[in-house]
Formats: C-alpha cells, structure tokens, sequence
C-alpha cells in the first residue's frame, strides 16, 4: 500500500509537471518577472530619503539653535550702567541665574549638535 | 556560468541573471503552486510574488543551504499570506470571487488534489518536497523551519492518514 501510495504520488506529481511546463509556454512569466525587477531598481532606493531627511533635520536644528543663541545669552541692558552698583547687582541676580541654568543646557546642545554634524559628515562619506 | 556566480551578479544587480536562475527554477516552483494552490491565477501570482521577493531579499541568502530550498521557503510563506488575504476577500463576496477565477484543470482524480483536501497544508509541503523534489529530511526541516524529528513525525502521520483514507484507497485501486 505505502509503494504503491508512493509510486502514485510521483506519477501524479509528473502529471501536475506536464501541465506547469504546458502553462509556462502559454505564459511568459520571466518576461513580466524581468520587467518587475527593471521598475524596482529604477526606483530611488529608500536609504536616500532617509539620508535627505536627516541632512535636513541636521539643518533646520542648526537653524533653531542658533536663533535660541541669540535669544538666551545674557545681555546688560544699557540703561543699566547708569543705575547705582547695589541696584544694577540686584537687577543682574535673575539674569545671572538664567545664565546659570541655562549654561549647561546651551553646551550639552552644543554637544548634541557637534555629534549630529559628525554624524553627516560620516553619512556623506559612505 | 555557474548557479553560485549567477546569484552573485544578480545580488550586485543584474537583473538579466536573475531572469536566468528564474528560467531554471519556475517549473519546479510552478509544479509546486499547482499542487498547493486552487486556482491558476492563484498559482501566477504567487511564482511571481515569489521570484519578486527573492530578488529584493537576496543578499540576505546563505550559500551553505541549496538556493532552491531557499526559493521554497520563501513559496511557502507567500501561499500562506496570499491564502490569508483571498480568505478574508472570499467571505465577503464568496461567490463573485470564485466566478472570476480560472478554473483549474489539474484532474480532479490527482492525488495531490485529494491531499490538499485531507491534509493541513504543512504536512502537503513535507510530503511533495520529500516524494517529488526528493529533499532530505535535513533540507525539508530547513525549509520548513521545523526539526527533524517534527518533519519525519508529519511524514509518518501523513502516510497513515492517507493510507485509512477511503478515497484515497478507492484511487490506488484505480491506478
């Protein structure tokens, strides 16, 4: 029974065969396959957009940082000098400690941009 | 050129050796489709799916293991996602779905036929791939991702199975 299951599921498989081989001639499936393939690789590949994406993003943070750099250093307002010592330190105390807080925050950006910069370079070099 | 250079022109891109390891595979695959699939169109889509795929994958194939068991895998898992869709898009309009397909002309006293009726379609895979493309239980297990031990269990169960079927005894008589 198990030869004979065997031996007709070969003879069955060969039948199957004969009808795929009779289909392929009807069909050209290599030709539509090819031409598929031609499509995809004209195609920009996705890692370019990727790679766009994050020179922008490098670029448009530049920008950002340094309008907050402007915006954040501590400034002395003119009108201050005039002001007597006790008055103009008091005065400067909020600045101070703005300049404070702000300080590490503004080098750990510069941090974060100095690596993003490497970054592209490294990018651009691939 | 050799099967391996051709793989190794086709993973720098040409396409054109790509077209040449499709012509030597497609019947074998196409053989394949037609035993697991239910319709012709079925069958056309998923060779095509398939080369698509392994063109896209293929830097990621392993020159230790044979490229067609490769091939299989990846035809294995395309039916099961196509079957997965056209199932979904069958229960909502059933018979429209079944109007529009070509129907399939493999005798309807194939054995194969009877198989995918009787069988999950795991155990249709094991019993072609060791019957027809002669695999070894190893490659069998590889493409099925499975251990051996579950590929020769499935084999021996299937045979069981097939030899209390009815039908199927009826068949054998016939051959």
């Amino acid at each position: 029974m198990k030869d004979k299951l065997e031996q007709t599921l070969k003879q069955n498989a060969e039948a199957i065969k004969a009808q795929a081989q009779t289909r392929l001639q009807q069909t050209d499936f290599s030709q539509s396959i090819e031409q598929r393939l031609k499509q995809q690789t004209n195609k920009p590949r996705v890692w370019w957009y990727g790679m766009a994406a994050a020179v922008s993003l490098t670029v448009i943070s530049w920008l950002v940082f340094q309008q907050q750099k402007q915006t954040t250093e501590p400034v002395i307002p003119v009108e201050m000098v005039s002001q007597p010592p006790v008055l103009l330190n008091l005065q400067q105390i909020p600045i101070t400690i703005e300049h404070k807080v702000n300080q590490p925050l503004i080098q750990e950006q510069q941090a974060i941009f100095t690596d993003l910069k490497r970054l592209k370079a490294q990018l651009l070099s691939i | 050129m050799t099967e391996q250079q051709l793989i190794k022109k086709a993973q720098r891109g040409a396409t054109d050796c790509f077209s040449q390891l499709v012509a030597s595979y497609q019947l074998r695959l196409y053989s394949y489709l037609l035993a697991r699939c239910a319709h012709y169109q079925e069958a056309d889509d998923v060779l095509q799916e398939t080369f698509i795929k392994a063109y896209q994958y293929l830097n990621s194939y392993n020159p230790k293991w044979q490229f067609s068991t490769w091939l299989f895998t990846i035809a294995r898992r395309t039916i099961a996602k196509y079957q997965t869709q056209n199932q979904q898009h069958q229960t909502i309009n059933d018979e429209d779905w079944i109007s529009n397909q070509n129907p399939y002309e493999i005798d309807r006293e194939n054995i194969w036929q009877l198989i995918k009726k009787q069988l999950k379609p795991k155990s249709c895979d094991v019993l072609w791939f060791f019957y027809v493309e002669q695999y070894s239980i190893k490659e069998i297990s590889q493409i099925m991702k499975q251990s051996e031990s579950w590929v020769k269990t499935n084999l021996h169960r299937s045979k069981i199975k097939l030899s209390n079927n009815s039908a199927l005894e009826l068949m054998l008589e016939a051959h």
